[in-house]
């Protein structure tokens, strides 16, 4: 493998995301510094999935070629880092010296608390996150539902089509006919081939060894922060919440359908990032607006959420407003704010019109 | 409505893998045990919302009038919603700190994860992770024989029929090489012909009637047939039917249409 490659793996799941998810960190206004980093982590990621659908969906529709789609995603990932570029010059140039130093002084108090026990927890949890994520990425899994995404992935990658090839025969079809139908609405595998592209990785390589390897700490990131919420900040609690957590899914294999065995045997496809990926940011956003009575900032991340499930998946179209229906609810009876719900729910629609097509795709 | 509880009953079952998932459900359900009387920011964020998820799995009108018609045979992903490992985990860090020594603590900790470690199944094992046979973690086989048909430069799209070990692998690897039915055979991705159908039938047996599968290769334009010789009794020549033996790779022995 070209360390190129590697390098380019590097760049576009973890600096570019972290980059673009400044803005958002900027808009949610995080002040802690781990926090921030990971928030920004994750919430980069969900807007570059949900860019790729925005782009994926009309482009396949209008029979548009691989190279194009990669330009224009390519073209939007430059945009928003410019836009994060301008918002982190202005928060170097705008914060006070003095407020800086404040901060600093309020950050190493709450350094001092730390145990030894918090550190020891943080190693052990570090190790366990990075042994589930160098497993899939070492060894080899098969599974043969790859038989369909990885084959989409190459055809689209060598013939620079967009779900025109069936994935068996290689005949030309129209990406209105067959199981592929619905991968219309849910075009994972085109924003895969799109990643090879810019990676310059076979498909294979890129799903099955390299991917696992980021995405992975990605979706350990997301339990972090929920562990952040749910422990008050209590780092000691949060590093053995891992710990605990890691354990669980690492003995999570009593069948292949479960959250542990899609998140670390085949985090690569689409159905699989809905179970250990987008589920989690979902219930770490909600643990954010359900701990308010009035709207917060993190609502707005709700239907940029809501694209990038569809990007992944047709259960992700189905399970995304479920979850919204089911917090909005939970909201409403307790806070009785009319006003928060009817806006989480309204954060389904982009779902609900990806829902209509796949609906009627799968019938 | 009894068949609907029965099917959500199954799906559920399938979910977590019949007995083996049970132990891990009975933690499950003592951690949302201690989240109903743990406090009122507990049962805002985590428990109501995760009684209200399994409501909905376990609801057999939406089973009837939804599941089974949109989510039919994959019913199950719904039960992913319900947070069950944040929960336990959670809900064990809590029970953990309720002891004010750290010896207990410790001790309360490994006892958790003894627990889950004896009563679960482990992700990582010999049926699940092997060594890579090569980088694209196919296996070697798939590949061998793929290289070798695409050797031929006989056209840009051939065609070809490989055994069913080889099926879902080819073209994950090349997509210059298109298969006569791939996964199709097994109800997967879309309908299969019923000329692909006899072929695939053919090449289950351990002695396939080549008579039926080179005519039936011919009339549909298969350039490629590839049998496996440990698994299939074939002549070691398919000159009279209308193809030459063109390689062997391996185990593998591929013919090519005159």
């Amino acid at each position: 493998m070209k360390y190129q490659s590697v390098l380019s793996m590097f760049l576009l799941f973890v600096v570019i995301p972290v980059w673009i998810g400044v803005i958002w960190v900027n808009f949610l206004r995080i002040k802690d510094r781990a926090e921030a980093f990971f928030m920004a982590w994750i919430t980069g990621i969900v807007t570059m999935f949900a860019v790729g659908q925005i782009v994926l969906v009309p482009l396949i529709a209008a029979e548009a070629t691989l190279t194009l789609a990669v330009s224009v995603i390519k073209m939007l990932y430059t945009l928003l880092a410019v836009i994060s570029f301008y918002l982190l010059l202005e928060h170097i140039f705008g914060c006070s010296l003095e407020a800086e130093k404040k901060q600093a002084r309020r950050m190493n108090a709450a350094d001092e608390k730390k145990s030894v026990f918090t550190a020891v927890f943080g190693v052990a949890a570090a190790v366990l996150i990075f042994l589930q994520a160098f497993v899939p990425a070492y060894y080899q899994h098969i599974d043969d539902d790859d038989s369909r995404f990885v084959a989409e992935e190459v055809s689209a990658v060598v013939h620079d089509t967009m779900l025109k090839d069936d994935p068996i025969s290689d005949r030309f079809m129209y990406w209105d006919m067959g199981e592929t139908r619905k991968d219309l609405a849910s075009p994972w595998t085109m924003y895969v081939a799109a990643c090879c592209r810019i990676v310059n990785l076979a498909p294979a390589v890129f799903s099955h060894t390299l991917f696992p390897f980021f995405m992975i700490p990605i979706c350990y990131a997301v339990f972090f922060l929920i562990g952040c919420i749910l422990f008050r900040d209590d780092r000691e609690k949060v590093f053995l919440f891992l710990i605990f957590l890691s354990v669980l899914l690492i003995w999570d294999y009593t069948s292949t359908h479960t959250s542990g065995s899609m998140l670390l045997l085949r985090i690569w496809q689409g159905k699989a990032l809905v179970a250990g990926f987008f589920i989690p940011v979902l219930l770490l956003l909600f643990y954010r607006i359900l701990q308010q009575r009035e709207s917060v900032r993190e609502m707005a991340l709700l239907p940029v959420v809501s694209f990038a499930g569809s990007l992944v998946s047709g259960i992700g179209i189905v399970i995304v407003p479920i979850l919204l229906a089911i917090y909005g609810l939970v909201d409403f009876i307790y806070y009785r704010n009319l006003k928060k719900t009817l806006a989480v729910w309204m954060s389904a629609a982009p779902c609900g019109i990806y829902l209509v097509y796949y609906l009627n795709g799968i019938i | 409505m009894l068949t609907d509880c029965i099917a959500v009953w199954d799906n559920f079952k399938n979910f977590i893998g019949g007995r083996a998932g049970i132990f891990h459900w009975l933690l499950f359900c003592a951690a949302m045990l201690v989240l109903l009387f743990s406090g009122k920011r507990d049962r805002k964020l985590m428990f109501w919302p995760t009684v209200l998820v399994l409501l909905f799995f376990f609801n057999p009108f939406f089973y009837r009038f939804v599941g089974n018609r949109f989510l039919s045979g994959v019913y199950w992903r719904l039960m992913w919603m319900a947070p069950v490992g944040v929960i336990t985990a959670y809900a064990a860090v809590r029970a953990v700190f309720r002891l004010n020594r750290s010896y207990l603590r410790a001790a309360a900790g490994a006892l958790f994860i003894v627990c889950v470690i004896v009563t679960g199944e482990r992700m990582y094992q010999q049926k699940t992770f092997q060594k890579a046979e090569n980088i694209y973690k196919l296996p070697q086989a798939a590949i061998d024989v793929s290289d070798a048909i695409a050797a031929a430069g006989v056209n840009w799209k051939v065609r070809s029929v490989v055994p069913n070990e080889l099926l879902c692998y080819v073209r994950q690897y090349r997509c210059d090489i298109g298969l006569f039915y791939g996964r199709n055979a097994g109800g997967f991705i879309s309908d299969i012909g019923e000329d692909e159908k006899r072929v695939y039938e053919e090449m289950c047996k351990e002695e396939p009637d080549i008579e039926t599968v080179t005519q039936l290769c011919k009339k549909n334009e298969v350039i490629f047939i590839c049998f496996n010789r440990n698994t299939h009794r074939i002549p070691d020549d398919l000159d009279g039917y209308g193809y030459e033996h063109y390689r062997d790779v391996g185990v593998y022995r591929i013919f090519i249409k005159s």
